[in-house]
Protein backbone atom coordinates (compact mmCIF):
# COMPACT_ATOMS: atom_id res chain seq x y z
CA UNK A 1 0.00 0.00 0.00
CA UNK A 2 0.88 3.56 -1.39
CA UNK A 3 1.96 6.32 1.46
CA UNK A 4 -1.00 8.39 0.57
CA UNK A 5 -3.76 5.42 0.28
CA UNK A 6 -2.41 4.50 3.78
CA UNK A 7 -3.10 7.57 4.69
CA UNK A 8 -6.71 7.98 3.03
CA UNK A 9 -7.38 4.72 5.10
CA UNK A 10 -6.23 6.48 8.19
CA UNK A 11 -8.25 9.45 7.23
CA UNK A 12 -11.13 7.37 6.70
CA UNK A 13 -11.24 5.39 10.14
CA UNK A 14 -11.10 8.75 12.18
CA UNK A 15 -13.44 10.59 10.32
CA UNK A 16 -15.56 7.59 10.38
CA UNK A 17 -15.39 7.08 14.21
CA UNK A 18 -15.64 11.06 14.74
CA UNK A 19 -18.68 10.73 13.00
CA UNK A 20 -19.90 7.79 15.17
CA UNK A 21 -18.86 9.52 18.24
CA UNK A 22 -20.79 12.73 16.85
CA UNK A 23 -24.35 10.65 16.43
CA UNK A 24 -23.94 9.22 19.54
CA UNK A 25 -23.38 12.65 21.19
CA UNK A 26 -26.52 13.99 19.06
CA UNK A 27 -28.65 11.01 20.47
CA UNK A 28 -27.14 11.51 24.32
CA UNK A 29 -28.04 15.66 24.41
CA UNK A 30 -31.49 14.79 22.49
CA UNK A 31 -32.72 13.60 26.20
CA UNK A 32 -31.04 15.48 28.00
CA UNK A 33 -33.94 17.29 30.41
CA UNK A 34 -32.71 21.01 29.44
CA UNK A 35 -31.68 20.19 25.64
CA UNK A 36 -28.43 21.95 24.57
CA UNK A 37 -29.46 23.22 21.30
CA UNK A 38 -26.31 24.65 20.00
CA UNK A 39 -24.20 21.68 21.16
CA UNK A 40 -26.94 19.38 18.68
CA UNK A 41 -26.13 21.85 15.99
CA UNK A 42 -22.53 21.03 16.07
CA UNK A 43 -22.82 17.39 16.64
CA UNK A 44 -25.50 16.85 13.45
CA UNK A 45 -23.12 19.35 11.36
CA UNK A 46 -19.86 16.96 12.51
CA UNK A 47 -21.93 13.72 11.74
CA UNK A 48 -22.56 14.94 8.69
CA UNK A 49 -19.59 16.50 7.46
CA UNK A 50 -17.90 13.35 8.61
CA UNK A 51 -19.59 10.87 7.11
CA UNK A 52 -19.28 12.98 3.70
CA UNK A 53 -15.67 13.28 3.75
CA UNK A 54 -15.35 9.12 5.11
CA UNK A 55 -17.59 8.61 2.32
CA UNK A 56 -14.49 10.21 0.05
CA UNK A 57 -11.49 8.70 1.23
CA UNK A 58 -12.87 5.64 1.95
CA UNK A 59 -14.19 5.48 -1.39
CA UNK A 60 -10.71 6.59 -3.18
CA UNK A 61 -9.03 3.89 -1.03
CA UNK A 62 -12.06 1.28 -1.89
CA UNK A 63 -12.07 2.11 -5.90
CA UNK A 64 -8.43 2.36 -6.83
CA UNK A 65 -6.52 -0.36 -4.07
CA UNK A 66 -9.26 -2.86 -2.92
CA UNK A 67 -11.23 -3.84 -5.90
CA UNK A 68 -7.26 -4.96 -7.18
CA UNK A 69 -5.08 -5.28 -4.17
CA UNK A 70 -7.09 -6.88 -1.07
CA UNK A 71 -10.63 -8.41 -2.47
CA UNK A 72 -8.54 -11.23 -4.41
CA UNK A 73 -6.51 -11.93 -0.50
CA UNK A 74 -9.41 -11.85 1.11
CA UNK A 75 -11.41 -13.88 -1.51
CA UNK A 76 -8.72 -16.55 -1.60
CA UNK A 77 -8.20 -16.71 1.81
CA UNK A 78 -10.05 -18.90 4.72
CA UNK A 79 -12.79 -16.36 5.33
CA UNK A 80 -13.96 -14.77 1.61
CA UNK A 81 -17.43 -14.03 3.27
CA UNK A 82 -15.98 -10.86 4.99
CA UNK A 83 -16.11 -9.74 1.06
CA UNK A 84 -18.94 -11.46 -0.02
CA UNK A 85 -20.80 -10.69 2.32
CA UNK A 86 -19.61 -7.94 5.00
CA UNK A 87 -17.74 -6.03 2.32
CA UNK A 88 -20.75 -5.87 -0.21
CA UNK A 89 -23.48 -4.89 2.57
CA UNK A 90 -21.02 -2.11 4.01
CA UNK A 91 -20.61 -0.18 0.76
CA UNK A 92 -24.13 -0.47 0.02
CA UNK A 93 -25.90 0.52 3.69
CA UNK A 94 -23.19 3.10 3.99
CA UNK A 95 -24.59 5.01 1.03
CA UNK A 96 -27.46 5.70 3.37
CA UNK A 97 -25.49 7.50 5.77
CA UNK A 98 -25.13 10.96 4.14
CA UNK A 99 -28.79 10.62 3.84
CA UNK A 100 -30.00 9.80 7.01
CA UNK A 101 -27.72 12.88 8.76
CA UNK A 102 -28.72 15.47 6.49
CA UNK A 103 -31.91 14.47 7.21
CA UNK A 104 -31.19 14.96 10.96
CA UNK A 105 -29.00 18.34 10.18
CA UNK A 106 -32.31 19.82 9.02
CA UNK A 107 -34.76 19.31 11.38
CA UNK A 108 -32.15 20.16 14.61
CA UNK A 109 -31.27 23.29 12.34
CA UNK A 110 -34.94 24.21 11.43
CA UNK A 111 -36.77 23.15 14.81
CA UNK A 112 -34.33 22.93 17.53
CA UNK A 113 -35.80 25.06 19.34
CA UNK A 114 -39.42 22.84 19.54
CA UNK A 115 -37.28 19.78 20.40
CA UNK A 116 -38.13 20.38 24.27
CA UNK A 117 -41.82 21.38 24.33
CA UNK A 118 -42.24 18.91 20.73
CA UNK A 119 -41.64 15.12 22.34
CA UNK A 120 -43.25 13.54 19.20
CA UNK A 121 -40.98 15.60 16.96
CA UNK A 122 -38.09 14.32 19.56
CA UNK A 123 -38.96 10.88 19.42
CA UNK A 124 -39.67 11.11 15.84
CA UNK A 125 -35.96 12.64 15.32
CA UNK A 126 -34.35 10.07 17.89
CA UNK A 127 -35.41 7.19 15.66
CA UNK A 128 -33.69 8.22 12.72
CA UNK A 129 -30.52 9.45 14.89
CA UNK A 130 -30.64 5.98 16.49
CA UNK A 131 -30.63 3.76 13.33
CA UNK A 132 -27.67 6.09 11.75
CA UNK A 133 -25.32 5.34 14.77
CA UNK A 134 -26.53 1.63 14.75
CA UNK A 135 -25.73 1.62 10.87
CA UNK A 136 -22.32 3.57 11.94
CA UNK A 137 -21.30 1.14 14.15
CA UNK A 138 -22.42 -1.40 12.06
CA UNK A 139 -19.74 -0.20 9.38
CA UNK A 140 -17.09 0.79 11.77
CA UNK A 141 -17.12 -2.98 12.92
CA UNK A 142 -17.39 -4.35 9.40
CA UNK A 143 -14.16 -2.74 8.92
CA UNK A 144 -12.48 -4.34 11.64
CA UNK A 145 -13.80 -7.96 9.68
CA UNK A 146 -12.56 -7.01 6.49
CA UNK A 147 -9.49 -5.86 7.60
CA UNK A 148 -9.07 -9.00 9.60
CA UNK A 149 -9.49 -10.69 6.63
CA UNK A 150 -6.63 -9.80 4.93
CA UNK A 151 -4.43 -12.87 5.44
CA UNK B 1 8.47 7.50 21.44
CA UNK B 2 6.96 5.21 18.74
CA UNK B 3 3.43 5.36 17.76
CA UNK B 4 2.51 2.00 19.94
CA UNK B 5 3.47 4.06 22.87
CA UNK B 6 1.46 6.73 22.42
CA UNK B 7 -1.04 4.73 21.09
CA UNK B 8 -1.20 2.22 24.56
CA UNK B 9 -0.51 5.74 26.88
CA UNK B 10 -3.55 7.36 25.29
CA UNK B 11 -5.52 4.08 25.84
CA UNK B 12 -5.19 3.73 29.37
CA UNK B 13 -5.53 7.17 30.09
CA UNK B 14 -9.09 6.53 28.05
CA UNK B 15 -9.28 3.20 30.71
CA UNK B 16 -8.27 5.11 33.83
CA UNK B 17 -10.90 8.12 32.85
CA UNK B 18 -13.71 5.50 32.82
CA UNK B 19 -12.76 3.48 35.60
CA UNK B 20 -12.23 6.19 37.67
CA UNK B 21 -15.55 7.79 36.54
CA UNK B 22 -17.59 4.49 36.56
CA UNK B 23 -16.79 3.96 40.29
CA UNK B 24 -16.88 7.58 41.79
CA UNK B 25 -20.31 7.56 39.80
CA UNK B 26 -21.62 5.08 41.72
CA UNK B 27 -20.22 6.53 45.02
CA UNK B 28 -21.60 10.14 44.69
CA UNK B 29 -24.84 8.45 43.03
CA UNK B 30 -25.27 6.73 46.40
CA UNK B 31 -24.14 9.57 48.51
CA UNK B 32 -26.74 11.73 46.91
CA UNK B 33 -29.87 9.40 47.31
CA UNK B 34 -29.30 8.99 50.94
CA UNK B 35 -31.77 11.73 51.74
CA UNK B 36 -33.64 10.69 49.24
CA UNK B 37 -33.16 13.17 46.70
CA UNK B 38 -30.55 14.72 44.40
CA UNK B 39 -29.71 18.02 45.13
CA UNK B 40 -29.05 20.41 42.41
CA UNK B 41 -24.82 20.67 43.70
CA UNK B 42 -25.10 16.95 44.13
CA UNK B 43 -26.66 17.00 40.56
CA UNK B 44 -23.57 19.11 39.35
CA UNK B 45 -20.93 16.56 40.90
CA UNK B 46 -22.87 13.77 39.00
CA UNK B 47 -23.35 15.84 35.65
CA UNK B 48 -18.90 16.67 35.81
CA UNK B 49 -18.51 12.96 36.67
CA UNK B 50 -20.45 11.60 33.97
CA UNK B 51 -18.50 14.20 31.60
CA UNK B 52 -15.63 12.77 32.48
CA UNK B 53 -16.80 9.06 31.69
CA UNK B 54 -17.54 9.97 28.15
CA UNK B 55 -14.51 11.62 27.69
CA UNK B 56 -12.51 8.67 28.99
CA UNK B 57 -14.89 6.57 26.62
CA UNK B 58 -14.10 8.52 23.50
CA UNK B 59 -10.46 8.52 23.80
CA UNK B 60 -10.37 4.81 24.44
CA UNK B 61 -12.65 4.26 21.17
CA UNK B 62 -10.66 6.39 19.37
CA UNK B 63 -6.89 5.03 20.49
CA UNK B 64 -8.95 1.93 19.96
CA UNK B 65 -9.07 2.37 16.22
CA UNK B 66 -5.80 3.70 16.41
CA UNK B 67 -4.14 -0.03 17.25
CA UNK B 68 -6.47 -1.03 14.03
CA UNK B 69 -4.59 1.18 12.19
CA UNK B 70 -1.51 0.10 13.31
CA UNK B 71 -2.44 -3.78 13.07
CA UNK B 72 -3.80 -3.38 9.48
CA UNK B 73 -0.44 -1.54 8.54
CA UNK B 74 2.23 -3.35 10.17
CA UNK B 75 1.05 -6.88 9.11
CA UNK B 76 -0.34 -8.38 12.28
CA UNK B 77 -4.38 -8.56 10.56
CA UNK B 78 -4.59 -11.69 12.51
CA UNK B 79 -4.78 -9.69 16.10
CA UNK B 80 -8.10 -8.01 14.46
CA UNK B 81 -9.94 -11.49 14.96
CA UNK B 82 -8.79 -12.07 18.33
CA UNK B 83 -11.70 -13.58 20.52
CA UNK B 84 -10.54 -10.77 23.33
CA UNK B 85 -10.46 -8.21 21.28
CA UNK B 86 -14.17 -8.65 20.05
CA UNK B 87 -15.41 -9.46 23.60
CA UNK B 88 -13.92 -6.15 24.67
CA UNK B 89 -15.52 -4.19 21.69
CA UNK B 90 -18.51 -5.96 22.80
CA UNK B 91 -18.37 -4.66 26.31
CA UNK B 92 -17.42 -1.08 24.83
CA UNK B 93 -21.00 -1.16 23.13
CA UNK B 94 -23.06 -2.29 25.53
CA UNK B 95 -21.37 0.13 27.86
CA UNK B 96 -22.66 2.78 24.33
CA UNK B 97 -25.91 1.26 24.87
CA UNK B 98 -26.45 1.14 28.14
CA UNK B 99 -25.59 5.05 28.53
CA UNK B 100 -27.97 5.83 26.11
CA UNK B 101 -30.70 3.98 28.07
CA UNK B 102 -29.69 5.56 31.26
CA UNK B 103 -29.91 9.11 29.37
CA UNK B 104 -33.46 8.09 28.16
CA UNK B 105 -34.55 6.87 31.31
CA UNK B 106 -35.29 3.13 29.74
CA UNK B 107 -33.12 1.39 32.18
CA UNK B 108 -33.70 1.13 36.43
CA UNK B 109 -30.58 2.92 38.06
CA UNK B 110 -29.56 -0.09 39.91
CA UNK B 111 -29.14 -2.05 36.64
CA UNK B 112 -27.68 0.97 34.36
CA UNK B 113 -24.88 1.46 37.05
CA UNK B 114 -23.60 -2.65 37.57
CA UNK B 115 -23.65 -2.69 33.73
CA UNK B 116 -21.68 0.63 33.64
CA UNK B 117 -19.15 -0.52 36.22
CA UNK B 118 -18.89 -4.24 35.06
CA UNK B 119 -18.17 -2.89 31.43
CA UNK B 120 -15.51 -0.96 32.59
CA UNK B 121 -13.70 -3.25 34.71
CA UNK B 122 -14.65 -5.75 32.16
CA UNK B 123 -12.75 -3.51 29.80
CA UNK B 124 -9.61 -3.17 32.05
CA UNK B 125 -9.44 -6.73 32.78
CA UNK B 126 -9.22 -7.33 29.30
CA UNK B 127 -7.06 -5.05 28.26
CA UNK B 128 -4.50 -6.54 31.08
CA UNK B 129 -5.01 -10.41 30.61
CA UNK B 130 -2.80 -10.32 27.63
CA UNK B 131 -2.47 -14.32 27.38
CA UNK B 132 -6.24 -14.72 27.99
CA UNK B 133 -6.85 -17.60 25.90
CA UNK B 134 -10.45 -18.13 25.98
CA UNK B 135 -13.61 -18.19 23.57
CA UNK B 136 -15.39 -15.18 22.65
CA UNK B 137 -18.31 -16.77 24.21
CA UNK B 138 -16.99 -17.33 27.25
CA UNK B 139 -15.42 -14.14 27.69
CA UNK B 140 -19.10 -12.82 27.56
CA UNK B 141 -20.18 -15.54 30.15
CA UNK B 142 -17.60 -14.23 32.18
CA UNK B 143 -18.78 -10.80 31.77
CA UNK B 144 -22.34 -11.86 32.45
CA UNK B 145 -21.06 -13.45 35.12
CA UNK B 146 -19.30 -10.41 36.62
CA UNK B 147 -22.75 -8.51 36.28
CA UNK B 148 -24.99 -10.64 38.23
CA UNK B 149 -22.08 -9.99 41.05
CA UNK B 150 -21.48 -6.79 40.92
CA UNK B 151 -25.39 -6.11 40.83
CA UNK B 152 -25.03 -8.19 44.43
CA UNK B 153 -22.77 -6.43 45.83
CA UNK B 154 -24.20 -2.98 44.78
CA UNK B 155 -27.73 -3.89 46.62
CA UNK B 156 -25.53 -5.42 49.89
CA UNK B 157 -23.56 -1.85 49.62
CA UNK B 158 -26.64 0.20 49.29
CA UNK B 159 -28.70 -1.88 51.54
CA UNK B 160 -26.14 -1.63 54.56
CA UNK B 161 -25.35 2.54 53.52
CA UNK B 162 -28.88 3.32 52.79
CA UNK B 163 -30.34 1.17 56.04
CA UNK B 164 -27.89 2.79 58.45
CA UNK B 165 -28.95 6.14 57.55
CA UNK B 166 -32.57 5.73 57.29
CA UNK B 167 -32.74 3.43 60.45
CA UNK C 1 -41.84 30.73 8.53
CA UNK C 2 -42.36 28.04 10.93
CA UNK C 3 -44.37 26.06 8.38
CA UNK C 4 -41.68 26.64 5.57
CA UNK C 5 -39.69 24.96 8.06
CA UNK C 6 -42.30 21.65 8.52
CA UNK C 7 -42.04 21.62 4.62
CA UNK C 8 -37.94 21.85 3.65
CA UNK C 9 -37.99 18.71 6.50
CA UNK C 10 -40.83 16.79 4.91
CA UNK C 11 -39.57 16.85 1.70
CA UNK C 12 -36.22 16.38 2.09
CA UNK C 13 -37.10 13.26 4.66
CA UNK C 14 -39.15 11.68 1.31
CA UNK C 15 -36.57 12.36 -0.77
CA UNK C 16 -34.37 10.45 1.94
CA UNK C 17 -36.76 7.81 1.69
CA UNK C 18 -36.99 7.53 -2.18
CA UNK C 19 -32.75 7.56 -2.39
CA UNK C 20 -33.03 4.85 0.01
CA UNK C 21 -35.29 2.71 -1.55
CA UNK C 22 -33.21 3.45 -4.86
CA UNK C 23 -30.15 2.39 -3.19
CA UNK C 24 -31.66 -1.21 -2.00
CA UNK C 25 -33.40 -1.85 -5.53
CA UNK C 26 -30.14 -0.65 -7.40
CA UNK C 27 -27.66 -3.02 -4.99
CA UNK C 28 -30.57 -6.16 -5.29
CA UNK C 29 -31.14 -5.59 -9.07
CA UNK C 30 -27.51 -4.84 -10.33
CA UNK C 31 -26.28 -8.20 -8.62
CA UNK C 32 -29.62 -10.24 -10.36
CA UNK C 33 -29.28 -8.60 -13.21
CA UNK C 34 -25.93 -7.81 -14.57
CA UNK C 35 -26.57 -5.45 -17.50
CA UNK C 36 -27.63 -2.95 -14.86
CA UNK C 37 -24.44 -3.03 -13.53
CA UNK C 38 -22.60 -3.44 -16.41
CA UNK C 39 -24.02 -0.02 -17.05
CA UNK C 40 -23.00 1.79 -13.92
CA UNK C 41 -19.60 0.81 -14.50
CA UNK C 42 -19.85 1.84 -18.50
CA UNK C 43 -21.27 5.43 -17.08
CA UNK C 44 -19.35 5.97 -13.73
CA UNK C 45 -16.23 3.89 -14.12
CA UNK C 46 -17.28 1.82 -10.86
CA UNK C 47 -21.37 0.90 -9.96
CA UNK C 48 -20.88 1.76 -6.62
CA UNK C 49 -19.63 5.41 -7.46
CA UNK C 50 -22.83 4.65 -10.07
CA UNK C 51 -25.08 4.27 -7.00
CA UNK C 52 -23.88 6.85 -4.86
CA UNK C 53 -23.91 9.74 -7.51
CA UNK C 54 -27.77 8.65 -8.49
CA UNK C 55 -29.05 8.60 -4.81
CA UNK C 56 -27.33 11.74 -3.85
CA UNK C 57 -29.07 13.53 -7.20
CA UNK C 58 -32.00 11.83 -6.27
CA UNK C 59 -32.40 12.87 -2.75
CA UNK C 60 -31.82 16.82 -3.52
CA UNK C 61 -33.71 17.03 -6.90
CA UNK C 62 -36.75 15.45 -4.23
CA UNK C 63 -35.55 17.25 -1.89
CA UNK C 64 -36.17 20.66 -3.79
CA UNK C 65 -38.77 19.72 -5.87
CA UNK C 66 -40.62 18.19 -2.81
CA UNK C 67 -40.93 21.31 -1.23
CA UNK C 68 -43.77 22.70 -3.74
CA UNK C 69 -45.94 19.60 -3.02
CA UNK C 70 -45.68 18.78 0.50
CA UNK C 71 -48.32 19.61 2.62
CA UNK C 72 -47.25 22.12 5.51
CA UNK C 73 -47.64 20.32 8.98
CA UNK C 74 -45.92 19.24 11.82
CA UNK C 75 -47.41 15.98 12.10
CA UNK C 76 -47.06 15.27 8.53
CA UNK C 77 -43.45 15.89 9.18
CA UNK C 78 -43.12 13.81 12.61
CA UNK C 79 -44.99 10.69 10.20
CA UNK C 80 -42.44 10.78 7.79
CA UNK C 81 -39.50 10.87 10.16
CA UNK C 82 -41.02 7.65 11.32
CA UNK C 83 -41.43 6.31 8.03
CA UNK C 84 -37.47 6.69 7.14
CA UNK C 85 -36.37 5.20 10.21
CA UNK C 86 -38.59 2.00 9.21
CA UNK C 87 -37.28 2.83 5.50
CA UNK C 88 -33.59 2.40 6.87
CA UNK C 89 -34.22 -0.51 9.10
CA UNK C 90 -35.58 -2.28 6.51
CA UNK C 91 -33.20 -1.50 3.90
CA UNK C 92 -30.20 -2.74 6.39
CA UNK C 93 -32.09 -6.00 6.55
CA UNK C 94 -32.82 -6.14 3.34
CA UNK C 95 -29.78 -5.55 1.71
CA UNK C 96 -28.18 -7.95 4.15
CA UNK C 97 -30.35 -10.41 3.91
CA UNK C 98 -29.76 -10.74 0.16
CA UNK C 99 -26.08 -10.74 0.36
CA UNK C 100 -26.29 -13.46 3.22
CA UNK C 101 -28.72 -15.77 1.09
CA UNK C 102 -26.47 -14.94 -2.43
CA UNK C 103 -23.44 -16.82 -0.15
CA UNK C 104 -24.99 -19.35 1.51
CA UNK C 105 -27.98 -20.50 -0.90
CA UNK C 106 -27.62 -18.90 -4.42
CA UNK C 107 -23.96 -19.97 -4.66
Amino acid sequence: MTQSLSIFLSIHVFIGVTGIIASYATLIWLFKRNIPIRLLKISSLTAFIAYIATWLTGGYYYVLYYGGSVKPIIKSGPTPWAHSIIMEVKEHIFLFLPVLAFVILLVIWLKGNSLEKNKPLRNALALVVSITLLIAVLMALGGIVISGAVR
Amino acid sequence: MDIHSILLITHLIGVALGVGGATFAGILYLKAIKDGHIDPMEGEWLSVVFTVLRIGLVILVISGFGFFLEYRFTGQEERLIDPRLWAKMTIILALVFNAILIQMRKIPMWLGESLSITSWYGALALGIMQNADYSYFTFLIFYAIGVIIVIGILSVIKRLYLGKITS
Amino acid sequence: MNNKKNKIISSFAIAGVVAIVFIVFATIFGELYSPFKDWLKVIFNHHWIGKGIISIVIFYVFGFLGYFSVKDSEDVMITILKIIFWIALVGVLAITGFYLYEYFLAH
